[in-house]
């Protein structure tokens, strides 16, 4: 005996929202949960609040198009002060699309290991040239992915990241990445973009970790202390818009110009755009003194 | 670089059927096409994760190489009708894919974001013209050309495996069977599946794959051969 296909509701309550929609958005999107992966992570997550001298908001948000398929979100946030230190680090990562049941295990493991491996390197440590010391973090995360990975498919943890260490004494703000994520500065202005980007085509298979040498694919950059009013960690489907889209990018400068809370922040991401199906998270830091 | 683009784009999955419309595949072969491209139509309809990312470009091939359907978004296209004619020319029909997936990306506007293009090739015979067509084959896939792209090669009736291993570069297969026209809609079957399969990967992350939809009985995979 074979089973019914399941039939949704004709209707399904959410929230009002005056996010907007920029070009031609699909019907007939589904919501399905994945109910064979015990390894699933929740579709929203979010959090806001003081973190050091800083005001931070988060969200991930899973994509229409792993809640269409009934997968799994693979981004993940991460953020992290250090008692010893009083560094303050924060990351975003997001597993790689091709391993559909594990990777957000590798998001998550990466996010929070580097957070912690940047908070609790001492602020002296970098210096005029922070590269050591971010690779040393870098390297720690990486070496905690193998120890994680299953030795037979390490790979079903690939990931990608972009972290910061937050400014201190003056100092100015660093930021890394391996992959396709992303960061922004937030300033009068509206956004700026932190690391380039490649032309060419979206799909290119590019640097992650686990990886055998950890730091050929690591990009690092500083912003000088005052650059920005905030910073914006975001995975690759939120990038994406902010990169295609003036709209959207009107949309988060407007909503970001001052600290949020958490549902201000989800609803900021609940804008849709046409072709962007993909996992949305951004980490927003705002820099005292606030307005 | 690619910074912020100044209007309103959208990322695109342009794909290409390059598709064997000579003397051989006249009759049902032919017919067994045409009737298969409305299935493609409909799921651009109906499957929102394809309509949104999906632009379709339909090219055929025969002793030269002509464009029945530019880069296009289907819910808006009328579908062309495709008829056979003359001999096999593989060479002409390269050049045309090379120029019309620029053409065609580029029409898209400046700062358009798009996935790697995909064409699927599809034939029954052998190349015989008499230019060589690996020349054209080799400008079409060079990896400096920064629009590339994949090909996945299908062939039934007379289509020579060497030549399909060759012509792809992630997949080639030989469809089974003796009745071309079956042979024709399995491989439009598989060819829409796979459309819709890879655009899902696509919306799901930045490293989306190419995903070959295939019903293992029916088909013979082949090995992938360089250009030699």
């Amino acid at each position: 005996m074979t089973r019914a296909e399941p039939v949704p509701p004709a209707f399904v309550r959410d929230e009002d929202t005056t996010a907007p929609t920029v070009g031609r958005a699909a019907h007939g999107f589904r919501a399905s949960l994945d109910p064979a992966n015990p390894l699933r992570v929740p579709s929203v997550v979010a959090d806001a609040g003081q973190l050091g001298p800083y005001w931070v908001a988060a969200a991930a948000l899973t994509g229409l198009s792993h809640l269409h398929l009934g997968t799994t979100g693979q981004d993940r946030y991460s953020f992290h002060a250090d008692a010893s230190t009083q560094g303050v680090a924060v990351t975003v990562a997001d597993g790689l699309g091709s391993r559909p049941r594990t990777a957000q295990l590798g998001a998550d493991t990466l996010a929070r290991t580097l957070s912690q491996a940047l908070a609790a390197t001492p602020g002296t440590a970098f210096g005029s040239d922070p590269r050591p010391a971010v690779a040393a973090a870098v390297a720690i995360a990486n070496e905690r992915l193998c120890d994680t990975a299953d030795p037979r498919g390490p790979e079903n943890l690939a990931s990608v990241f972009a972290a910061a260490r937050l400014p201190e004494s003056g100092g100015p703000l660093i930021l890394a990445r391996v992959g396709d994520c992303s960061a922004f500065g937030l300033g009068p202005d509206g956004f700026f973009p932190i690391f380039g980007e490649k032309d060419g085509a979206l799909n290119e298979p590019g640097a992650y970790l686990p990886a055998d040498d950890p730091l050929t694919g690591l990009e690092l950059r500083t912003v000088p202390a005052g650059g920005c009013r905030a910073l914006v960690l975001a995975t690759d489907g939120l990038a994406e818009d902010l990169r295609g889209s003036p709209a959207i990018r009107d949309w988060l400068a407007a909503r970001w110009e001052r600290p949020c809370h958490t549902m201000w922040m989800l609803n900021s991401l609940r804008y849709r755009r046409q072709g962007s199906h993909d996992d949305r998270t951004a980490l927003v830091v705002w820099f005292p003194p606030f307005e | 670089m690619a910074q912020f683009a100044e209007t309103e784009s959208h990322p695109v999955f342009p794909v290409y059927l390059l598709i064997d419309v000579s003397y051989s595949m006249a009759g049902a072969p032919i017919a067994a096409v045409n009737a298969s491209l409305p299935g493609l139509k409909h799921v651009i309809d109906e499957d929102p994760m394809v309509g949104e990312l999906a632009r379709v470009c339909i090219l055929s091939f025969a002793e030269d190489a002509r464009i029945e359907l530019p880069l296009a978004d289907l819910q808006y296209a009328e579908l062309p009708r495709l008829e056979s004619r003359g001999n096999t020319n593989f060479a002409a029909a390269f050049a045309l894919a090379r120029t019309e997936i620029e053409a065609g990306i580029r029409a898209l506007g400046t700062g358009t974001r798009f996935y790697r293009p995909v064409v699927f090739f599809m034939s029954d015979g052998m190349h015989n013209a008499v230019e060589d067509w690996r020349d054209p084959l080799r400008a079409l896939i060079d990896r400096n050309w920064p629009f590339f792209p994949e090909i996945v090669a299908f062939g039934f009736g007379d289509a020579d495996a060497e030549a399909l291993g060759t012509i792809a570069s992630r997949y080639a297969f030989r469809a089974n069977g003796e009745d071309t026209a079956a042979q024709v809609q399995e491989i439009m079957s598989t060819l829409v599946r796979s459309i819709q399969r890879t655009s899902g990967s696509m919306g799901s992350g930045g490293q989306g794959e190419l995903v070959v939809d295939v019903e293992p009985s029916k088909y013979t995979p082949l090995p992938i051969l360089e250009v030699k």
